[in-house]
């Protein structure tokens, strides 16, 4: 028996990945044990619940796998900073004063939490962590070309690879300060959001814009030669502000993080919305070029996309029109979090072993915690178990309850899909409402998604076959049908799409939900949200359920088919 | 709240807004670690106190959170922003190598929360008394803070007791440590501003000889560096570079 671990940490949310014999068998992030939203921490709290649950022996390890070269990614933003001291002192600074955090002591880190040598500790490449945390969830190997789009990884910030029985082999790369996601997160920190936390809320901003602005946007970012203009930007000198005051004078001041309130109508969305729109757009049109070349030059029509952008799932829908693509797959967690999976394909491949695909996207901790007690008495009625529970969940969800769900294994990407789920009844719009804004606390012009049992889907989604393996995961967009317009407007966005699930047989918990809301209401869709108060990690077991539905005024609560109400 | 943050200084708009932030990132944490209490207690009704204290400091946070927001647009101030939780680390809110109750027992957790949290009371009267920028609504939600924290005083008050009535050495030898690390946390606060200087000053001179030294480093180090497929990076595996 092998065993790798696969770690992704120190920059965005730091997680973990654990292969047996080349089988993903469990991934998750450390925010959810530590409670710290976006804790970049190394994964100790994760790493410590893997040996226990699965009984590891040290001697059982044959790998630990980073996500990156640390050194190279250092050194990359760090030199490139001091080309532009001392404007860039802060960053620098800031690089040199969080050394101790950073990827470089990864060894030193791994071996206060397990006991290995050396030889064991080994490095992946950023952007084939990317591309390799695909393999997993793939349903099949066909020949394919792997495009990673993120901020930066190593030293770039794009890179295409074609892949073909388990070969890897390199094709073309952009060069890091030149990098599309993080044009896209200048914008986000513009737009007064927070970087790797609002970029979601521009692609639903750009919904509402009309295009106003794009020719200006790309003229101000593109240059004669189609690179970017980076003295619009600072984000490779500075650790406080992404863009210039080139970029002012052009687009106005920026939003303020803290007392922005962008209400649909004002004026001020309205100039955000086009902002936003032109940046979606220049990453549209950008992405789709990188697109058409790769297929000009090896004539490839499946794809795969990874790294950051590839959450931009109106971008996903975006390249799937293109008549030349015939699938184009993103894997549940294409981000680098995800990239923790691929350190830990990386790992099982050095082993020698085989990778299994088709994985389930269920990979995460169950709710119930070795060791912990049970306070479900202290806070909760128990209601129904069974049948039962599924019936009533179903009744009070028609009656306009918003209900948390705690079922079975966590997600492994960033969506709820179900286990770790706030629903509602879609045709009810007070419910919808009172779950966007009261409960979540979002912002008014962001959608809620929907979750349709499979059979379904056709009748209320106009779903595209080159993306539909995706949707299982909310991996792209999809537009309703008349019926879904008619029926339940609530679950599309200003622009008529919707991030729509697609709920399997094999889902059983969810499934089985979604059917007993069916039988009753003649709609096969309920909308769903992460369960998770506004700023912290989705809840992970009983314990955070019942903190965050007290928090949160909700309710009722479905643990393991079995329904509570909150005391 | 359990963990100190900066006392109101100066009355500045600016100064008030940027500690009620600052509280409610310490409210926060203070959340997180009676969360991670929960969880780790083997004992049902010691976890469901944890858990009830911990609602308590959300709601503390976002109270913070919403004050801050609303006296910032009073008072014109820009480029402020919500901490994130994630800066927990940084300001030592949080160990990164360790939660509170996984390190300390029961009875010096007790007298840890009971010293923090008057602690706390001191400073949230701190911004409502002397040229507070606070308006009257405000002012009354500060102070329904202060009331909980009053009883989670209270609380932890009968836990050191309890305690004390068990174990009185221990007792007066954990108070005396943990009044120790309140009055080592506080130094800190206060040295923090002049270590950041000198570092900055160290840093800048060693900048600076890197930047001369940059075009040279950068040709060896970054440029040009083959873009590896996975047979190459697997035989590479073991180098950071």
């Amino acid at each position: 028996m092998g065993y790798s671990i696969g770690v992704s940490a120190y920059f965005h949310e730091s997680s973990v990945s654990l292969f047996q014999d080349g089988e993903l068998i469990e991934f998750s992030r450390e925010e959810y044990f530590s409670r710290i939203k976006g804790d970049n921490n190394f994964p100790r709290l994760t790493i410590r619940y893997l040996i226990e649950k699965y009984d590891i022996l040290e001697k059982e390890i044959d790998y630990v796998a980073f996500y990156e070269k640390p050194l190279l990614s250092f050194l990359n933003v760090t030199l490139y900073a001091l080309q532009h001291f001392p404007d860039s002192r802060k960053l620098i600074y800031n690089n040199l004063m969080k050394i101790r955090q950073s990827g470089l002591f990864f060894s030193s880190d791994v071996k206060k939490y397990l006991k290995i040598s050396n030889n064991k500790i080994i490095y992946c490449p950023h952007h084939l962590s990317h591309v390799l945390s695909t393999f997993p969830f793939l349903p099949d190997q066909e020949p394919h070309v792997s495009v990673v789009i993120d901020g930066v990884g190593d030293t770039s910030s794009t890179s295409i690879y074609k892949v073909d029985k388990g070969n890897i082999k390199f094709l073309d790369s952009v060069e890091y300060p030149f990098s599309l996601g993080l044009i896209y997160s200048s914008v986000t920190d513009y737009l007064g959001f927070n970087i790797n936390d609002g970029e979601y809320k521009v692609m639903a901003l750009a919904s509402y814009g009309t295009g106003v602005l794009n020719k200006k946007f790309q003229s101000l970012v593109s240059k004669k030669d189609s690179t970017i203009n980076l003295k619009n930007f600072s984000y490779y000198k500075s650790i406080e502000k992404s863009y210039t005051d080139d970029f002012i004078k052009v687009f106005g001041k920026p939003f303020d993080k803290l007392t922005s309130c962008l209400t649909v109508g004002s004026s001020e969305f309205i100039r955000a919305t086009e902002i936003a729109h032109s940046t979606q757009e220049y990453l549209e049109e950008n992405v789709v070029n990188i697109f058409d070349k790769i297929h000009e030059t090896t004539g490839c029509s499946n794809f795969s996309l990874s790294g950051g952008v590839a959450l931009n799932s109106k971008l996903v829908t975006k390249i799937a029109q293109k008549e030349y693509i015939d699938a184009i797959f993103v894997p549940p967690n294409p981000g680098d979090s995800g990239a923790a999976i691929g350190a830990g394909v990386f790992g099982s491949l050095k082993s020698g072993f085989k990778i299994q695909n088709n994985s389930s996207p269920y990979q995460g901790p169950t709710p119930d915690r070795k060791g912990q007690v049970d306070v479900k008495s202290e806070f909760l009625t128990f209601i129904f178990e069974g049948e039962d529970a599924y019936s009533k969940t179903a009744k009070l969800i028609d009656q306009g309850e918003i209900l948390g769900l705690i079922n079975g294994r966590m997600e492994v990407g960033p969506r709820a899909l179900g286990h770790r789920s706030l629903v509602c009844d879609p045709r009810n719009k007070i419910a919808v409402d009172k779950l966007s804004q009261k409960i979540k606390n979002r912002e008014t012009f962001r959608p809620l998604a929907p979750a349709c049992l499979e059979t379904f889907t056709d009748d209320w989604f106009i779903v595209s076959d080159k993306i539909r393996q995706s949707l299982h995961w909310m991996g792209a967009l999809v537009q309703p049908t008349k019926k879904c317009l008619n029926e339940i407007p609530s679950v599309c966005h200003v622009d008529q799409t919707a991030r729509m699930q697609i709920v399997r047989e094999n889902n059983e918990p969810f499934h089985h939900l979604l059917t007993q809301f069916f039988r009753l209401s003649g709609i096969p869709i309920l909308i769903n949200t992460s369960f998770n108060c506004g700023g912290d990690p989705i809840v992970c077991d009983v314990q955070d359920a019942i903190t965050s539905s007290i928090r949160m005024n909700i309710n009722y609560l479905l643990v393991e088919s079995k329904l509570f109400k909150v005391k | 709240m359990l963990k100190q943050s900066k006392p109101v200084l100066k009355t500045s708009a600016l100064t008030q807004t940027e500690a009620l932030l600052d509280f409610s990132l310490a409210e926060v944490c203070s959340g997180i670690e009676m969360v991670q209490a929960a969880k780790l207690t083997n004992n049902a009704s010691l976890a469901a106190g944890f858990i009830r204290h911990a609602i308590d400091e959300y709601r503390h946070a976002n109270i913070f959170n919403n004050i801050s927001s609303t006296t910032s647009a009073r008072h014109g101030l820009i480029g402020l922003n919500k901490y994130l939780t994630i800066n927990a680390y940084n300001k030592k809110y949080i160990d990164r190598d360790t939660f509170l109750f996984e390190k300390k027992s029961l009875g010096r957790f007790s007298i840890f929360v009971y010293i923090s949290e008057k602690y706390a009371a001191k400073h949230f009267n701190s911004i409502v008394t002397k040229d507070s920028i606070l308006n009257k609504d405000e002012e009354q939600l500060i102070k329904s803070i202060l009331s909980d924290e009053k009883n989670h005083i209270n609380h932890a008050y009968k836990s050191t007791i309890k305690f004390k009535s068990n174990n009185k050495l221990l007792y007066f030898w954990f108070n005396l440590l943990e009044r120790e690390n309140q009055i080592r946390r506080n130094l800190q606060n206060k040295m923090g501003w002049f270590n950041n200087r000198v570092t900055m000053a160290i840093l800048f001179t060693s900048m600076l000889t890197l930047r001369l030294l940059n075009r040279t480093i950068r040709v060896t180090f970054s440029k040009n560096r083959p873009h590896l497929d996975l047979n190459q990076a697997l035989f590479q595996s073991h180098e950071m570079i």
